[in-house]
């Protein structure tokens, strides 16, 4: 007899649903995302009212495609937070609902340790240290005594941020990391801009303001500012993942997160490892950005270790929660 | 001097550390023995960047070495810098690396005596307007007397900013977390107890430490 976990996503921009089976083997794996017009940014209400409306679609492929049907299914997984509000309360709600109405045990799980754990899984890692990049997270991770350690992350706006704003400045769009990689892979003069590292810690809105007024300023080229920043802001990022690393005892290293899909940050994250003799882990691309298999595999992992799954009723949701607070019984 | 006479040492020199950032030798400089520190090139990072980042860390390192000699600073006193080679040479200090020296410890009242001396070492290192900002456990040296002395000014800045004091203060509190779970309370508590008595401006450096500290910092996605 398999087991089968469902696990709904729903902390920003994408509604996810996914089957995973007690093997890991990805059954099915659906997602809808929110677009932002060109001018403004995401707008957390607009968003979960296109979530919203996508659910009913969403479910019903997920079970299709994995040909399952809802009796089959074990356990369901959500994501709890940390996320927008609005948009964590529609898969929330969902989560609820199919709970209740099919009798489901329910378990939350935290959105950053669903993109952790799936690399970790995905590759069967022993003790790697973790580069967390995404829209919402920018973080190095390391786990000891149960909990995934923040050892560094960033102090202001996230990575995926900055890129994501520097190309709506540019007018890009969203969403703005694959355009800005593609336009920096065409530059070719790096231009000075500031670099702040603090231990492992990271500031990037320095960077984006002073890049930004010197894109205003028009005489640079876009592809050489998008290379710059990229240049800049990797550096630091691959830099405090270096110190985090001789402090630490990790055997491996594994980059998740949206932003893990920009070639040029793996290139670089490989030419660092090599020196430590360290191999460097990313998942499919598709894989890195948020997604239902990343919950559905904690909420796999919380059901076979018998973790006490939650009533409906403090099936609630977390807008800010630290990963670091997170005790992880279940491995 | 020569770049040759610092190749010279160098290759007479002992590696003793193949760092984040540097590579160091300890060799004999003039006669006494000495630490180079050479800020070595990294394959990852674009070539102008690269000798950008290289060119101004050592400049700001010897800087801070010598403003801290000058104060009395516990931290190596600086013998030579050397900017086309990106090398330092300063004084060599025996002992073990706090990292080091905790993982080896069996008598845990140490760390109370450990959280004490750092914490008026960092008291001591902000009052003379300088922030670290990389205050890890493989930054200070416990010598055989048990005095504690801090190293590595790479990262460290010139600034009276309470926020950026209360910056510092975090980083060390998330490597003892991750590095050393078990003595981290001890150490830290007895640190902040310490470090308030002896900072200026330390009400508001550990306010905002506090407040750094219990902020989520989850960052609303852009798009
Ligand atoms: N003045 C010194 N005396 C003795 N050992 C030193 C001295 N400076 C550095 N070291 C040793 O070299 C290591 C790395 O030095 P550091 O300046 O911190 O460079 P990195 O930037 O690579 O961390 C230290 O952890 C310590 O073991
Ligand atoms: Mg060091």
């Amino acid at each position: 007899m398999s087991t089968y976990v469902l696990g709904i996503e729903s902390t920003a921009h994408t509604l996810g649903m996914a089957i995973v089976d007690e093997k890991l083997n990805i059954l099915s794996d659906v997602r809808e995302v929110y677009r932002p017009s060109r001018s403004l940014g995401i707008d957390p209400h607009d968003a979960a009212e296109y979530l919203s409306k996508k659910a009913g679609y969403v479910f019903k492929e997920t079970l299709k495609k994995a040909s399952v049907t809802v009796e089959d299914i074990d356990a369901i997984a959500y994501s709890m937070g940390p996320g927008l509000g609005p948009c964590l309360r529609i898969g929330a709600t969902i989560a609820r609902l199919l709970s209740c109405k099919y009798n489901k045990p329910l378990y939350p799980v935290h959105h950053a340790i669903g993109h952790i754990e799936l690399v970790r899984l995905y590759y069967n890692l022993n003790n790697p240290l973790v580069i967390l990049v995404s829209g919402g997270h920018t973080l190095i991770s390391s786990f000891t005594n149960n909990r995934w350690r923040v050892y560094g992350e960033t102090l202001d706006i996230t990575l995926g941020n900055l890129l994501d704003m520097f190309a709506r400045e540019i007018g890009l769009g969203f969403p703005g990391g694959p355009k800005v990689e593609e336009l920096a892979s065409k530059g070719s003069r790096y231009i000075e801009l500031p670099y702040t590292i603090k231990g492992t810690n990271l500031q990037f809105s320095g960077l984006l303001t002073n890049v930004v007024s010197l894109y205003k300023k028009n005489i640079y080229t876009l592809k050489d500012l998008a290379l710059s920043l990229q240049e800049t802001a990797f550096s630091m990022l691959v830099e405090a993942s270096e110190r985090a690393l001789t402090q630490l005892n990790n055997d491996s290293i594994a980059v998740t997160g949206g932003v893990a899909s920009n070639d040029r940050l793996y290139a670089m994250l490989v030419e660092m490892g090599e020196e430590h003799g360290l191999k460097v882990y990313r998942l499919p691309k598709r894989l890195n950005s948020d997604n239902g298999v990343q919950i559905a595999v904690v909420g796999l992992k919380m059901y076979l270790s018998n973790v006490e799954p939650v009533d409906v009723e403090n099936a609630i949701i977390k807008q800010r929660w630290r990963l670091d607070e997170v005790e992880v019984v279940w491995r | 001097m020569e770049i040759s006479y610092i190749n010279e040492i160098m290759e007479k020199g002992r590696l003793i550390h193949r760092g984040a950032e540097a590579i160091l030798y300890l060799v004999d400089f003039l006669g006494t023995k000495a630490i180079l520190k050479l800020r070595t090139s990294k394959k990852y990072r674009n070539k102008e960047l690269d000798n950008l980042l290289r060119r101004r860390r050592t400049a700001r390192e010897a800087n801070i070495l010598y403003h801290l000699y000058k104060n009395n600073f516990p931290a190596p006193k600086l013998y030579y810098v050397n900017l086309e080679r990106n090398a330092i040479i300063m004084e060599y200090l025996e002992g073990l690396v706090l990292k080091e020296y905790i993982n080896k410890l069996e008598n845990s009242d140490e760390l109370y005596k450990i959280g004490y001396d750092i914490g008026k070492l960092v008291a001591h290192l902000h009052n003379l307007n300088v922030i670290h900002n990389d205050l890890a456990t493989r930054n200070f040296i416990v010598t055989k007397e048990k005095r504690i002395y801090l190293i590595d000014f790479g990262l460290s800045m010139f600034s009276h900013e309470y926020k950026e004091k209360a910056l510092d203060i975090d980083v060390f509190k998330r490597v003892l977390d991750v590095t050393h779970p078990d003595e981290c309370d001890m150490i830290f508590d007895t640190f902040i107890q310490v470090y308030t008595k002896n900072a200026l401006d330390s009400k508001e450096t550990i306010n905002f430490y506090y407040k750094l500290s219990k902020m989520g910092r989850y960052h609303i996605r852009g798009g």
